[in-house]
């Protein structure tokens, strides 16, 4: 038996904001309602324009493979048994950057490039997060 | 590495010149060198970090005095001069990241860096071809080649080639790097441990010393927000 998942600890509102729809089972991000620009992580200011009006718009979580890395352990105690694995960043087709871990591929088979989807998943009882599945585009 | 065909192995590299220049340091906590291949079967972290391009685990304390000119003329130590300073933070910030917003992804818009050391370079009245010796903080080895191009110290893309040919190793580099071995075996104290080095390569006093080193170059972190400073000789 693994040690606990870590739970989001959000560092502010709109960070709150952003886990709230996912422990609803939405992936959604914020949008500038001035100038229509997205961006993520979730901040209290558009940084193209500098307006706090904001919406929270479902995202897609169509996205690729932007940057990726594998762990080895020491890691926290919830992850010792799942290393090594793969975490990314991946660019959504929105244009921000969320950072997750693919579920479906062997983690040296993750390369930069590959098109992925965001899953809201639930990993252990009242916990979901934002996984990652590799989109098999090869058949 | 994915954009510019960096290696992993241009960041062992570094670990290996900055052991040698540890190796010959007495303060350094880490002192026996390594080879390339010691690198190579050092545990993967996150990959392609491997534990030979981590900053060390130690307490530590470094100073420096700040004071006039003409004080520290009076002092019984050289003098060494601040040349120029910078700060800043990202174009997009993203807490301690700059890496997002220097890319093509965000329509090649230059990093905080990039823009900081223009007025670093500019303020000082020197260009980084007159720097002898800098002090890169490094969390990790890999911070040195991104911020080796992002200061203009070669072109971007170009860090990992630029260790590779021996530029950052002392005595023979262009630019010796961390000539006491810098965060990953000198000493992690958050980067202040190079600062004093930096000083002592312009006084003439270092251990590794830079024959008649003039300017030399401290840059924190290769992170948001972060800052840079030159310092000269007072001769």
């Amino acid at each position: 038996m693994s040690a606990p998942h870590p739970r989001p600890d959000p560092v502010g509102a709109e960070d709150a904001h952003f886990w709230s729809y996912v422990a609803a089972g939405e992936l959604r991000i914020q949008c500038c309602a001035n100038c229509g620009v997205h961006r993520h992580p979730p901040r209290p200011l558009c940084a193209e324009c500098g307006s706090t009006a904001v919406n929270w718009v479902p995202a897609s979580g169509r996205g690729e493979v932007w940057a990726r890395t594998v762990i080895h352990p020491p890691t926290l105690p919830a992850f010792t048994e799942r290393t090594p694995y793969c975490a990314v960043v991946v660019r959504l087709d929105e244009g921000v950057f969320m950072v997750s871990t693919i579920v479906n591929r062997d983690p040296d088979d993750v390369v930069v490039g590959m098109p992925v989807q965001l899953v809201i998943t639930e990993v252990e009882p009242g916990l979901a997060l934002p996984l990652c599945r590799v989109v098999d585009d090869s058949s | 590495m994915h954009v510019y065909g960096t290696r992993s192995e241009h960041f062992g590299m570094q670990a290996v010149a900055q052991r040698f220049h540890a190796s010959r340091n007495p303060d350094a906590i880490m002192r026996v060198p390594i080879t390339l291949d010691d690198w190579r079967a050092s545990r993967p972290i996150a990959e392609p970090i491997r534990l030979f391009d981590c900053s060390l685990e130690n307490d530590g304390a470094a100073a420096v005095i700040v004071t006039s000119l003409a004080r520290a003329r009076d002092l019984q130590q050289p003098a060494v001069r601040v040349l120029s300073q910078v700060q800043y933070g990202a174009p997009i910030h993203v807490q301690l990241c700059d890496f997002f917003s220097t890319t093509a992804a965000f329509g090649e818009r230059e990093g905080g860096a990039v823009t900081a050391s223009r007025r670093l370079f500019a303020e000082a009245g020197v260009t980084p071809g007159d720097v002898d010796v800098a002090m890169i903080v490094e969390p990790f080895t890999v911070a040195v080649p991104l911020t080796l191009e992002q200061y203009g110290f070669c072109e971007r893309g170009a860090g990992g080639p630029f260790i590779e040919s021996g530029a950052t190793r002392w005595p023979d580099g262009a630019l010796p790097v961390n000539t006491h071995g810098g965060s990953t075996s000198e000493a992690f104290v958050h980067g202040v441990n190079h600062l004093p080095e930096a000083v002592r390569q312009v006084r003439g006093t270092a251990v590794n010393q830079v024959a008649n080193a003039e300017v030399a170059f401290i840059c924190g972190a290769i992170s948001d927000p972060s800052g840079a400073v030159l310092l000269g000789a007072d001769r």
